[in-house]
């Protein structure tokens, strides 16, 4: 389908629109859920200054990127600043319901959590929204930014695996724990839901090509970690 | 399609909080080794601007 400006959504198709605003909303919610999870424990213990400086550039960085999403929503109606302050629990998605008190849950959380946060904004690429799609042309500032909190989460659970004995073990607990998280996010296989939002161009892989992808694009990074992958379906809400 | 009231004023204060935490942060990692201090100075601020975000009061701000 063409792309649509802002201009043209007044004569868009209402399952397109509603559609649209879902995806926006989740979007802001999503990026601006990741400060929530980890800002009161991981900023003030974090092992170095530098490393608290670096938390703190991160959340910026999602704070910018919530307004980024937030605005577009907001030019569509939506009033977002509710997203500002609810409770974890009542976060769109499951793996930003909780709490991040340990190094190890963000380092692990940048390495996995962070990466899919790169899979959905890739969603996003030539998306029939045009204001939504320009987020992403090259040279992306939000892909960019998302790159580097990967990084920095991919070389920490590194690190702290090197160490072996229990910094191993406890790093390894957190893959445990967000490798599940990770996976459940892309959706149930099969979702009717996931095709609409394909059909109307607003996502470019089904949720079963985009976990199998993830799969094999972070296994072999788990691997080269001296960790053990863990089991694909223990755990999982969304097959 | 009526945008929301806060559109402008909502983007244009987060923008400016982001401008604001991107400088202290650089110039917090500019002088981790030679001004500590300043640093630590640095992170407290951070932490109380990140923190007021995280709070929420978008109305606060905005009216």
């Amino acid at each position: 389908m063409d792309q649509l400006e802002l201009k043209d959504i007044d004569t868009a198709d209402p399952e397109y629109v509603d559609l649209l605003k879902r995806v926006l909303t989740i979007q802001a919610d999503c990026e601006i859920g990741g400060p929530h999870l980890y800002i009161k424990d991981i900023l003030p213990t974090a092992p170095s200054r530098i490393d608290q400086l670096v938390v703190a550039r991160t959340a910026a960085e999602e704070i910018d990127h919530f307004r980024l999403f937030s605005r577009l929503a907001n030019e569509l109606g939506i009033d977002t600043a509710p997203l500002l302050s609810k409770p974890n629990s009542e976060r769109f998605v499951s793996a930003f319901r909780g709490r991040i008190s340990t190094w190890e849950d963000f380092a692990v959380f940048g390495f996995l959590i962070d990466r899919i946060g790169r899979y959905q904004l890739e969603e996003f690429f030539g998306a029939s929204y045009a204001p939504l799609a320009r987020i992403l042309e090259q040279p992306s500032k939000v892909m960019e930014e998302e790159a580097g909190h990967i990084d920095f989460g991919e070389t920490r659970t590194a690190e702290l695996a090197a160490k072996g004995g229990e910094s191993k073990e406890r790093i390894q607990r957190a893959v445990d724990y967000w490798y599940v998280q990770a996976l459940d996010m892309f959706g149930q296989s099969g979702s009717a839901r996931s095709g609409r939002f394909i059909h109307w161009g607003l996502k470019r892989r089904t949720n079963e090509q985009a976990r199998q992808q993830y799969m094999d694009e972070v296994n072999p990074l788990i691997e080269s970690m001296g960790l053990t992958v863990p089991d694909p379906w223990i755990g999982r809400k969304y097959l | 399609m009526e945008p929301h009231a806060d559109t402008e004023q909502l983007d244009l204060f987060l923008r400016e909080v982001v401008v604001t935490l991107q400088a202290a942060t650089g110039q917090g990692l500019r002088h981790v080794h030679d001004d500590p201090a300043l640093t630590d100075k640095v992170i407290q601020d951070c932490t109380e601007l990140i923190g007021q975000i995280m709070d929420g009061d978008a109305q606060g701000w905005l009216h």
